[in-house]
């Protein structure tokens, strides 16, 4: 798990205190919303194409992903674009399967990530005290492993499948959920509209849910959607070390590994790994443009 | 509704609405002595009452408010509310029979909540004061009805916060105080933040409310003039204690404590001939250290050599209006702790305000 170092763990300090700074070009572009951003652009429109490859793999793909039917490790051809496997499968029509695993997956671990981790760490932000200490040394305490290797050592420990590798990318990836949703809760807990929230007769737990939650959405969602190609690496990973997708399966994580057994006919490991690539970066480029968006010092300029 | 919430306590029959009785509030410091923010500091209001609550900044008023409603724990004394112990607010939801004790802050921005339409909390603390939720009409009437009464239109219902003027949001809050239905209101430095015009706005509405609702307020604020206006009776604090307090008219005809004529000389008048006011010399002293004797003594313009070393008792100038201070001398009309006073013969210097 990459540590978002760049990402403002302690929230923007809504009204005063702030020095007067001046906009570079750096943070003049910055401001600029997401539409207008090429970069972000360029991964808006990448995650637009895999999500509609995804959706309607059945009527794009050439041949069913697991079919046994054509030569085996043939070149990239007209008759097979991205050449086949050593099973003689399309590898074109394995890799546009892919996409069905890979995106709805990390998705959904990203969602329960950030579901559990936001929870955890809005309860110990606002309770303190004992329940804090516990929650974040747990925290604390998947932190201090690299994410690959926890998440190794827990899907390991519960079995190689598919599902395990979710619940194991799961464990590793709430704590930065929890850091960042408690440091919020803490900075907004002291506010007024919380006080007075609480002498109209809030409990504790209506305050967080409906006085603090949209507070703190904003952040947390761009953590989330930052978070989204880490979850599609962590879950090729996995695959890829034999700990998530089994074969047949066409995961792109475990085509690269199958490319890794059969070197020398570069298509077999290549195209997943294109598609792995092209995920990552454009989810990179798109929670870039909005944690600029959010980051304190250019959001205070903004005048938010 | 309104019914079964006054029904939860047994009240106190005869007991004041409001009563903070000689509280000490203090806060723990790491690494230092705890800083007494309010030393034995009482006073009461009663229903349809306005008290204002005056002090230069940092003398410890807006803590004995936080301290009034159970925001903050006193650490000696007690506040009650309709003869009740006021709970300190703690993990659980506040007690039913507590939330009509409401509470108006300084900030307006901030004591909205900035990503909720204004409707929608007015609404919520009108289900929480009644302790049921309103259905849809019931509770949108009462936001209309509640807006209305602050005087803002019902439609900025399904507004945001920041969509409003600094004097609108209060009125906001206030309507959102309101919704509690409550009986006694603590208004915290409630216009400070908004500009000149608001000003005056929103102490009229505040003094309207109290009037035609019976209701008590505590009107916190270091603006004299606007204290004088509106407040029934006046309570003036100096450095954590309460060193005068009486109705408001012969306070500010007459004040009896040093500190509350620098107050009142401090206020700059209009047709004063380009006079500026007079300045109180000196700073307040650091919290951690408060000075021996009267704790008013190193800036006191009339300062005896009794002052440094005796820490003077309150003294009953006439009824209902007492003075902390050792040249404090009862009126002519009453008689009783004359006697008791040290130094009670010399002459108070009372100038004409």
């Amino acid at each position: 798990m990459s540590t978002t170092g760049a990402l403002p763990l302690e929230p923007a300090p809504g009204l005063g205190g702030e020095q007067a700074e001046t906009l570079t070009r750096q943070d003049r572009a910055a401001l600029r919303p997401p539409w207008r951003q090429p970069l972000a652009l360029v991964g808006g429109g990448i995650i637009l194409f895999w999500a509609v490859v995804a959706i309607f793999a059945p009527l794009l793909a050439p041949h069913p992903p697991n079919l046994e039917f054509g030569p085996i490790l043939a070149p990239p051809s007209a008759a097979y674009p991205l050449g086949t496997d050593e099973l003689g499968r399309d590898v074109l029509s394995r890799v546009i399967f892919g996409a069905r695993l890979s995106l709805p997956l990390a998705a959904l671990l990203v969602v329960a990530a950030m579901s559990i981790g936001s929870l955890l760490g809005a309860v110990a932000g606002y309770f303190g005290g004992l329940v804090d200490a516990i929650f974040m040394r747990l925290a604390d305490l998947v932190l201090a492993f690299p994410g690959i290797i926890l998440a190794l050592a827990v899907a390991a420990a519960l079995g190689a499948n598919l599902v395990n590798a979710v619940i194991a990318v799961i464990v590793v990836d709430w704590p930065q959920y929890a850091r960042l949703a408690r440091s919020m809760v803490l900075g907004a807990r002291s506010s007024e509209y919380v006080t007075s929230a609480r002498l109209l007769g809030s409990s504790g737990w209506r305050t967080m849910w409906v006085e603090l939650r949209p507070n703190i959405a904003g952040p947390i969602l761009v953590l989330g959607a930052l978070d989204m190609g880490n979850a599609v690496i962590l879950l090729s990973g996995l695959s890829f070390l034999g700990l998530g997708a089994q074969p047949p399966t066409a995961e792109w994580g475990a085509m690269v590994s199958e490319g890794v057994a059969n070197f020398f006919n570069y298509w077999i490991g290549l195209f997943p790994g294109l598609a792995i690539l092209t995920v990552v970066l454009a989810f990179n480029f798109v929670g870039d443009a909005l944690r600029d968006i959010l980051d304190p010092r250019t959001a205070r300029m903004l005048g938010k | 509704m309104s019914g079964d919430r006054r029904a939860v306590p047994p009240a106190v029959p005869g007991a004041p609405l409001l009563e903070v009785e000689a509280i000490d509030v203090s806060y723990a410091r790491h690494g230092h002595s705890p800083v007494r923010a309010v030393t034995g500091a009482s006073l009461t209001v009663g229903p349809g009452e306005v008290v204002g609550l005056v002090g230069e900044s940092g003398c410890g008023k807006s803590t004995l408010g936080r301290a009034a409603v159970g925001l903050v724990a006193p650490s000696a004394g007690q506040v009650r509310y309709r003869g009740r112990p006021v709970e300190v607010l703690a993990r659980g939801a506040r007690p039913r029979w507590l939330r009509s004790l409401q509470m108006v802050f300084q900030d307006p921005y901030a004591s909205l909540n900035p990503r909720r339409r204004v409707g929608r909390q007015i609404a919520d603390a009108a289900a929480l004061g009644a302790g049921a939720a309103l259905d849809g009409k019931a509770s949108s009437d009462r936001v209309g009805e509640l807006l209305d009464r602050v005087g803002l239109s019902p439609g900025v219902a399904q507004r945001y916060p920041h969509e409003f003027s600094g004097g609108q949001c209060q009125r906001i809050a206030i309507a959102r105080a309101l919704a509690a239905q409550p009986d006694c209101i603590v208004a915290d430095e409630p216009i400070s933040a908004l500009d000149a015009s608001a000003q005056a706005q929103i102490a009229n509405l505040l003094a309207g409310i109290a009037a035609q609702s019976g209701l008590g307020m505590l009107f916190i604020s270091h603006d004299l003039s606007v204290v004088r206006k509106i407040a029934d009776r006046t309570v003036v604090m100096y450095f954590g204690r309460v060193v005068e307090s009486g109705p408001t008219a012969p306070v500010w005809a007459r004040p009896a404590h040093p500190y509350t004529r620098a107050l009142i000389n401090a206020v700059p008048r209009a047709g004063a001939g380009g006079t500026l006011p007079a300045e109180l010399p000196g700073d307040v002293p650091d919290p951690a250290r408060p000075p021996a004797g009267c704790r008013f003594h190193p800036r006191c313009p009339e300062v005896m050599d009794s002052c440094r070393t005796t820490d003077p008792p309150g003294v009953d100038i006439a009824p209902g209006w007492q003075s902390v201070c050792l040249r404090a001398q009862p009126l002519p009309a009453t008689t009783t702790g004359a006697g008791e006073v040290p130094g009670a013969a010399e002459v108070a210097g009372r100038p004409e305000a």
